[in-house]
């Protein structure tokens, strides 16, 4: 990759990553330090990596940093336990993304992770389980449960609106 | 069916006991059994060894049941289909499924709820500090390799005839050294006699008579190397060693104790290098791919002490070349003006 495709990655890719990111950790300068960290092994490597592969090596590459951050601090659990539902009522939502993106915040962190990769990015399948280190087939259980639980998630807020 | 007699009478007793003789079969059995009251009691002893089926079950049937999509995704049938539906990962049989269940009124909402859960990303949210991300683009065009490769041509030159003169100026039994010795201090010793007063430094004067008389001087700590056609006989002869090593320069170069700076004026020339340099020589060509190699090796290592200065002639061509590094100062001239 030359440096004028690697410049061209940081402004194709990097608001892109830092979105995936900050929804994950919901906190920014660890989001910007993921980023940063994602590019600076990228240029390091960048003669190893083909610009056609680029947005999926940053893609894994922050994802897997991403990891080992939270698992560092240990403030998520990346089991697939679900979570339990807590009071909305005092919250007026002004569209359903609002919503989904709440609801977002309370999936498991694996389905987290996927299914973002999956609306934000469209990433098939195949694509999340390179990247995040799963098999084609976990990818999609975890996929479906999630939008179940974004379903009900919705469905129980517009029953109490 | 054949009729009964007593050559085939079991395989009637074993079908009567299974229930499959009809009711004139069974009419025909109990004739021959009146006629035959000895098979009576062996149809009684048939009867007796019938087994009653058993009420055992096989506990681990669960574990050989397989899961439906739905099941093993710990969502519902109905959910499964919603969310394939919406991921274009449907087939056709489930298609027909869903539109079945969607007769349903109650499936109607929960569907029209699975149709909004695509995500989208707010785009507001950017990364700001793309800048310190990218990295510079140094683009380098063939005259700048060209140009650095003829400087670093030059100083390795240099560098190597430096090494060369030092060798000289401290062998006592050359006459080069003891000529030079004469000239500037006969009482001295020869480490002392190399050490020139800083007085001396700017003294024209003595640097001039040096000039004129010598080929080769030490002043201010920089060695100079110095050919003039007017010089004696003798003196050449001493040099021959050094004057055949560098045939070039032979018979052109001039002596000068003179601190050569380049300025960005100096360089200014060279904005017009590229258009101009068809029109040039080699030589000339040689030597401004020099002038403006080593300005970029400046730039690069910081090194002030490199310098390189020509003096260009109103068509273009080299007049003079000018150059100073740590140890020693140069110049050539092809054109007298």
């Amino acid at each position: 990759m030359t440096v004028n495709e690697y410049n061209k990655s940081v402004e194709a890719y990097s608001d892109h990553i830092y979105r995936f990111i900050l929804k994950n950790i919901k906190n920014e300068n660890t989001a910007q330090d993921i980023v940063q960290d994602s590019f600076e092994k990228l240029w390091i490597n960048r003669k190893a990596v083909y610009f056609i592969k680029v947005k999926s090596y940053l893609f894994t590459t922050a994802y897997r940093t991403m990891i080992d951050i939270i698992r560092k601090q240990k403030r998520v659990s990346l089991t697939d336990d679900q979570t339990i539902f807590e009071s909305h009522e005092e919250n007026s939502f002004s569209d359903i993304q609002e919503i989904l993106h709440e609801a977002v915040e309370k999936l498991p962190e694996i389905q987290r992770s996927v299914i973002l990769l999956r609306d934000y990015e469209g990433y098939s399948y195949r694509e999340i389980a390179d990247i995040t280190n799963l098999n084609e087939s976990q990818v999609k259980v975890y996929i479906y449960r999630a939008r179940v639980y974004l379903k009900n998630y919705i469905g129980k807020i517009e029953n109490l609106v | 069916m054949e009729i009964i007699n007593r050559h085939n009478y079991e395989a009637f007793f074993l079908d009567f006991l299974d229930g499959n003789l009809s009711d004139d079969k069974k009419k025909e059995l109990t004739r021959f059994l009146q006629q035959n009251p000895s098979l009576k009691e062996e149809l009684e002893r048939f009867e007796e060894v019938t087994l009653e089926p058993s009420d055992i079950t096989y506990e681990n049937k669960q574990e050989l049941i397989k899961k439906t999509q739905a099941q093993h995704f710990e969502i519902t049938e109905f959910e499964y289909l919603c969310v394939a539906e919406n991921e274009s990962d449907i087939n056709e049989e489930e298609k027909l499924q869903l539109a079945f269940e969607l007769t349903k009124p109650e499936n109607k909402t929960e569907y029209s709820i699975f149709k909004k859960l695509k995500l989208q990303a707010d785009e507001h949210l950017i990364f700001s500090d793309k800048k310190n991300l990218q990295k510079k683009i140094i683009s380098i065009n063939y005259g700048i390799i060209t140009s650095v490769a003829a400087a670093a041509v030059i100083l390795l030159f240099f560098v190597f005839k430096g090494n060369f003169i030092n060798q000289k100026e401290i062998n006592p039994d050359t006459k080069l050294y003891s000529t030079r010795i004469e000239k500037k201090n006969t009482s001295k010793s020869l480490p002392e006699q190399i050490k020139v007063p800083e007085t001396e430094k700017n003294n024209t004067k003595q640097e001039q008579a040096l000039v004129t008389h010598n080929q080769t001087i030490k002043n201010s700590n920089k060695h100079v190397l110095a050919f003039d056609d007017n010089e004696p006989q003798n003196d050449k002869d001493l040099y021959k060693e050094l004057i055949v090593s560098i045939p070039d320069i032979k018979n052109e170069a001039l002596i000068s104790n003179t601190d050569l700076i380049m300025t960005p004026s100096n360089f200014a020339e060279f904005k017009n290098f590229n258009r101009n340099r068809s029109a040039l020589n080699n030589k000339d060509k040689f030597w401004k791919y020099a002038e403006k190699g080593i300005h970029v090796w400046k730039k690069i290592t910081k090194d002030d002490d490199i310098q390189l200065k020509n003096d260009y002639a109103d068509n273009g061509s080299v007049n003079e070349v000018n150059f100073i590094a740590s140890n020693f100062q140069f110049r050539k001239t092809y054109n007298k003006k």
